[in-house]
């Protein structure tokens, strides 16, 4: 069996523990808990009769004072950034550090633009989007609250892993 | 010293010669030689290849490490792709690999069934498990805990860069908690640690080394591509530290490209288990192995105790009994059943005038012994209760002598017809059978009031006797002087009478002879006849002294012939008469004979 590093980064509350645990546990809630260094999650899911481990490390939410915490980041097979599509500034964090992340880690890059289910509320247009959007390797609008892409977007990343370690 | 430029130019060029002649021998990069090796690379190394083998398993055992995961591979492929092979070679191990995996379960389950015994029914049981639900850890997890100095639970290994969990082994194959969780996690603390308390980027990184709760740590080593981690109940030594180094360095000297080209895929160090194994280390708590089996030693001891209060208690009721049995021998008592129990009760039957057995039972010293006597009165028969009782009804007749040969009473003396029946009947009612078993020649029967004074007793027993032996008389086969055996009968009732006759004539003061006359018929000659007589009377004498009669007291005579044509055909006879005198008197009238004894 394959097992997979993947961490899950971005401004704190965009969303990123409510991610893992929709995905883990089917479950959503409105309770908001911070959360301090890092927890780690695991799922294994199906991909062509084969089954891959993925070991989620959901990582303290950063502010833009905060230093980067770059040591849970060593060996991971994937990086999701999170943002959160009812306030501008978590796009800019996130692209923050992801930029941090490519000067050290060649990997691939996921960009979970969260809160779907909730009204659009931020001033970027469609074309800074997609230029953003273009930056990583994969990108999905989610909602830890439905589930909405949240399986996809696993399970897609999952697939690519696979067929590179293939490759 | 023109020389000396050109010393450094020599000497290259001497190398550069050198070069170029080592090129022609050996080769281009010593082709020769290599050629001329792998020539005869096969037979080279079939010279050397056991004991090379065998020196670097000897000096670092890495080629058992190496060997099995290639040798658990080819059985794989053999048991896949030739298992009918296998089955044939293995058939006969099965059986008893078999019997051996079920003694060994049954040994384990007896082992884990005694332990959960003893753990739950002591008293240490009890407060072990008090204070495990105090401490809020399960139970087993408490007694591993007091029972062991420490012990291995879990080993894992992960991968130092990733967190991922490559391999883990558990003692007892149930995991607690998730062991990829844990190994993320604590590479993520270790990570955290290392990189929190460095103080500069050029120090070596910091690394975790344990982890301790109330009665769990965590050892862990950390190496450059993997690290292993212990979770070890109890105080672990040194020598574990020491032992998971030495697996930890051996896993990375064995997989090191493994190690490095990690990208997920875990299958690979699925051969480290053998070595994870082994790191699942304990020690018992020396108490636990050396206490002794107390409460077995005492209940061995309770039952020998038993064993043995019972068999002394079985023998002492078995002699006991066994003397019982000898009261039997007592006149007047019959035991009919004895049986033994926490009481011995013994059934008998017992005449009233046989030994108490209270008494008896005290000669024996059987007094204080548990012992029921159920005792039946009877009338007994033998001969000394028989005698017991007929002395006391005689008792009753202070005039009467009695005395007792073999089984037959003699009486002397006299009675009244009434006082003999009245005897004869208290006779008969104590067993005593008389009409075959008294002998009554001596006792006077005499009508009530004709009292006689015991001088005339005596001298009227004399005289009944004194004519009982004149009529006395032996009779003979023609022409012989032997003695038959009714003769002797007679005989023997003759001396009886005489010795009763001594009895009555020393009361008496009289002197008495017996004279014995044979006589013979009339047929023959006169003087043989007189011979035959005379030689009848020698035997009946002869006969009497061996009975115990005085030779001096008897007097023999022939007759010879009887001419007394009315008996003188047939008597053939020896005739008795008894002579008696008062010694300051005549002699007896009956006296036939002149002169005086």
């Amino acid at each position: 069996m394959i097992q997979k590093k993947i961490c899950l980064l971005g401004a704190s509350g965009v969303g990123k523990t409510s991610l893992i645990r929709q995905f883990v546990e089917s479950i959503f809630s409105d309770k908001y808990l911070t959360t301090i260094g890092v927890k780690v999650d695991k799922k294994s899911v199906e991909i062509n009769g084969q089954e891959v481990k993925l070991m989620l490390w959901d990582i303290e939410g950063n502010d833009r004072y905060h230093m980067f915490q770059e040591k849970y980041l060593r060996g991971a097979s994937a990086y999701i950034i999170v943002v959160d599509q009812t306030r501008s500034p978590s796009l800019i964090e996130g692209i923050d550090i992801h930029t941090l992340l490519q000067q050290n880690h060649d990997c691939p890059t996921v960009l979970a633009i969260n809160k779907s289910d909730l009204t659009e509320n931020w001033h970027w247009g469609e074309k800074e989007l997609n230029d953003y959007k273009s930056l990583f390797d994969l990108s999905y609008h989610t909602s830890a609250k439905t589930g909405d892409n949240v399986e996809t977007m696993f399970s897609e990343l999952a697939e690519r892993l696979l067929q590179e370690s293939v490759q | 010293m023109s020389d000396a430029p050109t010393e450094p130019s020599d000497s290259s060029a001497d190398e550069l010669q050198l070069e170029q002649l080592r090129n022609i021998l050996l080769g281009e990069g010593n082709q020769q030689i290599t050629d001329t090796v792998r020539a005869n690379a096969r037979e080279l190394v079939a010279e050397v290849v056991t004991e090379a083998i065998k020196d670097r398993q000897t000096g670092d055992g890495s080629i058992d490490k190496v060997l099995m995961p290639i040798v658990e591979s080819s059985v794989d492929a053999s048991v896949s792709s030739r298992s009918d092979k296998l089955v044939s070679s293995l058939y006969p191990l099965v059986g008893s690999l078999v019997r051996k995996s079920v003694s060994a379960f049954l040994t384990d389950f007896m082992e884990k069934t005694n332990q959960l015994l003893e753990n739950s029914f002591t008293l240490k049981g009890l407060k072990w498990r008090i204070q495990a639900w105090q401490s809020s850890v399960s139970f087993a997890q408490y007694v591993a805990s007091q029972t062991f100095v420490y012990r291995v639970e879990h080993v894992l290994l992960i991968h130092r860069e990733t967190g991922l969990l490559l391999k883990s082994v558990d003692l007892d194959q149930q995991s607690r908690g998730d062991a990829d969780l844990i190994s993320s996690m604590l590479s993520a603390i270790n990570d955290f640690v290392g990189d929190s308390f460095a103080s500069d980027t050029d120090e070596l990184k910091q690394d975790l080394n344990t982890i301790t709760t109330d009665n769990f740590s965590l050892l862990i080593k950390t190496g450059p591509q993997a690290m292993i981690v212990a979770a070890v109940s109890g105080n672990p030594p040194q020598t574990l530290a020491d032992h998971l180094q030495v697996t930890l360095e051996s896993i990375h000297s064995l997989y090191d490209k493994e190690l490095r080209q990690y990208e997920g895929d875990s299958e690979a160090f699925e051969n480290t288990e053998q070595e994870l194994r082994r790191c699942l280390m304990s020690e018992q708590k020396p108490e636990a192995q050396s206490r002794s089996p107390w409460m077995a030693w005492v209940l061995v001891g309770a039952l020998l105790l038993i064993a043995g209060y019972a068999s002394y208690r079985w023998w002492h009721s078995y002699s006991v009994a066994q003397t019982l049995r000898t009261i039997d021998q007592n006149p007047g008592i019959l035991i009919t059943s004895i049986e033994r129990g926490d009481t011995t009760e013994l059934h008998l039957l017992r005449d009233p005038d046989a030994l108490p057995i209270a008494h008896w039972l005290e000669q024996r010293k059987l007094q204080s012994e548990p012992i029921t006597i159920i005792e039946r009165p009877y009338i007994s028969l033998d001969p000394a209760m028989v005698r017991l009782r007929a002395a006391r009804a005689l008792k009753q007749y202070p005039q009467l002598e009695h005395f007792w040969e073999d089984k037959r009473l003699h009486l002397n003396g006299a009675l009244s017809p009434y006082q003999k029946q009245q005897l004869w009947r208290d006779l008969r009612a104590m067993g005593v059978a008389v009409d075959s078993n008294i002998d009554q020649r001596q006792l006077v029967v005499q009508a009530a009031g004709q009292a006689m004074l015991p001088r005339d007793q005596e001298r009227q027993l004399f005289d009944s006797t004194r004519s009982k032996v004149n009529a006395m008389q032996l009779d003979f086969d023609k022409g012989s002087s032997e003695l038959n055996e009714e003769m002797l009968a007679i005989l023997e009732q003759l001396t009886l009478q005489i010795k009763q006759l001594k009895h009555s004539a020393d009361s008496l003061g009289l002197q008495f002879g017996l004279l014995i006359i044979g006589v013979s018929d009339n047929t023959g000659s006169k003087i043989a006849n007189a011979n035959l007589s005379q030689q009848r009377a020698l035997s009946a004498q002869q006969a009497l002294i061996e009975l115990g009669i005085p030779e001096q007291n008897m007097y023999t005579s022939g007759l010879g012939q009887i001419n007394i044509s009315a008996v003188g055909q047939a008597s053939r006879k020896v005739l008795f008469n008894v002579l008696y005198i008062q010694p300051n008197t005549q002699p007896s009238e009956e006296s036939p004979e002149e002169g005086t004894p």
